[in-house]
């Protein structure tokens, strides 16, 4: 069965092509618009992997990261952000928040295909 | 796999247009003073979406700009730079450069490159201009070479001494990192636009290692990241070299792990890693392998890299996981570097540091300046979850169907009713439900194709800050009933009119503050756009508080032009007289000035909208235009009249009232035709079976009916055989589908399938004063009434 991934990112663009990609590499993907909408979606379905942004309205990327580790499904589900802000605090505030990797924008849809396949297999 | 990206352009250009929107109007509602937080993050918001886009999809003229604007907003909205209307104006000029961008890489439109590097030099010097630190002289150390092995530290330093750029301690603290930056062979023109670029990000130098061999040394509170990203529009990003230039001269010895990492780093660098990572210690992503030795492992694979939670992560390029990582049994094995705890320990302490000024700033209370909203628009944020795009021609197909619906309905309705209604109970009752719900539909229908007045609205705070600014005025701007909703096709063509009217009131209503402030005015004048239903019609209205109209002055420049005046004149019919075309030049006295300039398309363009303008001013105190439009052109209120044979609809919204009048009511005045009186006013009455030609039994208004009609500020009474009843009716266009016709704005069909044609009331009035001035009234009196029809009693 096809491994389902979140991908949060309040930019549409970005998102969509980020979810063509991965459904082009035969994952399912589940959209959300902000760290709010990702964090209920996450609840009505487990995901395999999350993908999120970091700098989104109503609820940020590491709010998100945070939330999602509270719940229980979530204890050992791969995160990675996805976010232009590559800095070191960012990276350990994303590590404290729970995230376990992170991906620099832009990226190509190959390198964030490969990050994924790394992370949950094909 | 290859993805083309292509498919994803429009909706970023799309997006993009709309975080522009929303970041302009954002800025136009900034308090410089006390900026609210929220606002600065959503700009910054704004800018770092449009940065991401533009990268991701290759618009790299795009990504600079963003790039310069997102780090000088980040650097205002974490307080370390107080915001100016210096900024204010820079953001807003760079947003014009932004749409221009889109438009050029959407439409192919011209990118003015001049005014783009005006641009992003302003941005640029604003960022400098009060972050830039003057470094000390310190001597500094690079651990330089790009040789696989980590070069000496001594050698570093003799070969960078040289170079004038260093780092002090102090310096470091604040989160300046010098770093080297290791080139390719470039050429002279690449390595001066490196320079310029990177200097974007902080202080520059580049010096020369050997022969075309060239390295950048470059202090900046920036990461790696950020500068493989700028550099990579220029150099192959990969053949970079990035490493941390220490301060060796005073702490000549790095740490082990500073040094293990550089050497690491430099034996790994030519396969740098551009994008991603991976945490270490990380329980949910196990790494299998565990480096031995403190010392970075850097995948093979380009563009991501395991990262130790050594506060050294900037040096892979791009990606990372927080290890130690367990790669999925079936994906290539990913490497990690190793542990170090007390780095990790410091970036946290780093970043909890910085965090906190833009968080701890006190929300303060909005102070509203600049534009006031009574109704904000609706939150647009998800909208994009919950809305779809749908090309306009099939929504307008929908409404014709609709259309055609609620006649065949009414067809139904008109012929059930015909029925008797005890033997036929149930399909009465059947059809009367059939009715509520067409209703239901056409209302539902017709809001699709509505959109809320900020549409238009959002375009004016800017256009009125400029224009204010260009002549020296202050202008308050208020907005109300910004979310009162009108038909996209009226929308669309109410903008110009509008545009008009506004600069009309910056530019010749509201006066200089030195001219307000003698008059005892404050010296800010306000100018409020408002929008608000009003029966059937939506009404709009541009209001200033400046100077007002001059009534004498228009009367005599309108004299001097040889328009009909008399002083008898109403208020309205003088102030209607600046729409007359060209009326107003350049040498009317100044407080009417540009008043008329145009005013004359103006109104004609409303009036096309089924429209009407009318001007309400007191000298001294400002003045109102007030549009009122249709809520749609597809659908009118109407009152059906009849006339002969024949039925005609009139626009409910035009009719005053409706009367029979008495015949001591009906005078002969000479030169105007029959006038009637009513509540204390003369109106010329006239005969729509004359005007148009039309056989009919009555010929007497004491027989008939009178509709006292309003346009443009003109009343008059139009004579009709009966009224049949109200109601709504589908508009077709007769100019499409037949030709057009004076005093016809086009047709309908009625429930029992007949056509009939919808009156154009302004168009008739004036027919109306033409056909009796030119007869002199003759419509009713002697020759050509008496002789085909009755006698009237006048």
């Amino acid at each position: 069965m096809a491994k389902t991934i979140l991908t949060v990112d309040d930019s549409g663009s970005l998102r969509q092509m980020v979810a063509f990609s991965l459904k082009a590499a035969g994952y399912d993907v589940v959209q959300a618009v902000d760290g709010q909408d990702g964090l209920n979606k996450a609840k009505e379905k487990t995901v395999d992997l999350v993908l999120t942004d970091q700098n989104m309205p109503v609820m940020d990327g590491l709010t998100l990261i945070t939330n999602l580790r509270t719940l229980a499904s979530y204890q050992r589900v791969p995160i990675l952000m996805l976010t232009t802000e590559s800095s070191d605090e960012m990276k350990a505030k994303g590590k404290a928040a729970g995230a376990n990797g992170w991906l620099v924008k832009p990226f190509d849809p190959k390198r964030l295909i490969e990050v994924v396949q790394k992370v949950i297999g094909a | 796999m290859t993805v083309d990206m292509s498919q994803f352009y429009e909706v970023f250009f799309d997006e993009a247009e709309e975080l522009l929107a929303e970041a302009e109007h954002l800025l136009l509602g900034i308090d410089v003073e006390s900026p609210d937080v929220e606002q600065l993050n959503a700009i910054f918001r704004a800018a770092h979406s449009i940065k991401g886009g533009a990268a991701t999809f290759g618009f790299m003229d795009m990504t600079e700009i963003t790039h310069v604007l997102e780090n000088l907003l980040d650097k205002i909205r974490k307080n370390e730079m107080a915001l100016t209307t210096e900024h204010v104006d820079a953001f807003l000029a760079a947003k014009d450069v932004i749409k221009m961008q889109v438009d050029g890489h959407r439409h192919g439109s011209d990118v003015n490159a001049e005014q783009v590097s005006d641009v992003a030099m302003m941005l640029k010097s604003l960022s400098e201009g009060k972050a830039a630190v003057a470094a000390e002289p310190v001597v500094v150390a690079a651990s330089a070479e790009a040789a696989p092995a980590a070069t000496p530290a001594a050698t570093a330093a003799a070969e960078v001494a040289k170079t004038a750029l260093t780092i002090t301690a102090e310096e470091k603290a604040k989160g300046m990192t010098l770093y080297d930056v290791g080139l390719p062979t470039v050429t002279e023109k690449d390595l001066a636009n490196l320079k310029d670029e990177l200097a974007l990000l902080g202080d520059v130098e580049v010096y020369q290692r050997s022969e075309n061999v060239h390295a950048v040394l470059i202090k900046t509170d920036s990461s790696a990241d950020d500068i493989v990203s700028i550099c990579s529009f220029i150099v192959d990003a990969d053949a970079l070299v990035i490493q941390v230039a220490g301060d060796a001269a005073s702490e000549p010895a790095a740490t082990p792990a500073e040094a293990a990492t550089a050497a690491a780093l430099v034996e790994a660098a030519p396969a740098a890693e551009a994008g991603y990572g991976f945490f270490d210690n990380d329980p949910i992503i196990k790494t299998e392998t565990k480096a031995d030795d403190g010392r970075v492992q850097v995948a093979e694979e380009m563009g991501y890299g395991l990262f130790a939670s050594n506060g050294e992560e900037q040096q892979e390029e791009g990606y990372g996981f927080f290890a130690p990582f367990k790669p999925h049994p079936d994906a290539p094995k990913a490497q990690m570097i190793g542990d170090d705890n007390a780095a990790a320990a410091m970036a946290k302490a780093k970043a909890e540091a910085v965090a906190t000024p833009a968080e701890a700033a006190p929300k303060e209370e909005r102070r509203q300046q600049g534009r006031r909203e009574t109704d904000k628009p609706a939150a647009a944020q998800s909208a994009e979850s919950t809305s779809i795009r749908v090309g306009i021609e099939k929504v307008d197909q929908l409404i014709n169907l609709v259309g055609e619906l609620v006649i065949t309905q009414a067809m139904i309705e008109q012929r059930v009713n015909a029925l008797d209604p005890v033997d036929n109970e149930a399909l009465i009752n059947s059809v009367s439900q059939l009715t509520r719900n067409t209703r239901d539909l056409q209302e539902s229908v017709m809001s699709i194709r509505m959109m809320p007045m900020d549409f238009v609205f959002s375009r004016f705070p800017r256009m009125v800050r400029d224009l204010a600014g260009k002549l020296g005025k202050k202008v308050e701007f208020v907005t109300s009933g910004a979310t009162t909703e009108l038909d996209k096709s009226l929308i669309e063509r109410i903008v110009d009119p509008l545009t008009h009217l506004v600069r009309n009131s910056v530019d010749h209503g509201i006066e200089k503050p030195e001219v307000r402030r003698e008059m005892g005015k404050p010296e800010s004048g306000t100018l409020t756009l408002s929008a608000a239903h009003k029966g059937g019609s939506i009404v709009i209205e541009v209001t200033d508080d400046g100077g007002g109209l001059n009534r004498d002055r228009i009367l005599a420049k309108a004299a001097s032009n040889g328009l009909p005046v008399n002083e008898s004149m109403t208020d309205n019919e003088v102030f209607s007289l600046i729409f007359a075309p060209g009326f107003s030049t350049a040498e009317v006295v100044t407080d009417v000035s540009g008043r008329g300039v145009g005013m004359d398309v103006v109104k004609r363009n409303i009036t096309s909208m089924g429209g009407h303008i009318e001007i309400r001013s007191a000298l001294g105190y400002g003045t109102t235009i007030s549009i009122s439009l249709p809520l749609t052109l597809a659908i009118l209120d109407g009152m059906s009249v009849s006339l002969g044979k024949s039925v005609y609809v009139v626009p409910l919204n035009l009719i005053v009232e409706t009367l029979q009048p008495r015949a001591e009511d009906l005078k002969t005045v000479t030169g105007e035709g029959l006038m009637v009186h009513v509540r204390g006013e003369y109106l010329p009455i006239i005969a729509l079976h004359a005007l148009f030609n039309h056989p009919t039994q009555i010929t007497t208004p004491t027989d008939g009916v009178l509709l006292i009609l309003e346009a443009d500020g003109k009343k008059s009474a139009l004579f009709v055989d009966r009224l049949v009843g109200q109601q709504q009716v589908v508009i077709k266009s007769l100019e499409t589908n037949f030709k057009r016709i004076p005093g016809v704005s086009g047709a309908t069909i009625m429930g029992d399938g007949s056509v009939a044609l919808i009156l154009d009331v302004p168009a008739i009035i004036q027919m109306g004063q033409t056909t009796n001035y030119v007869t002199g009234g003759m419509a009713f009196s002697n020759q050509n009434y008496l002789t085909s029809q009755n006698t009237i009693n006048a």
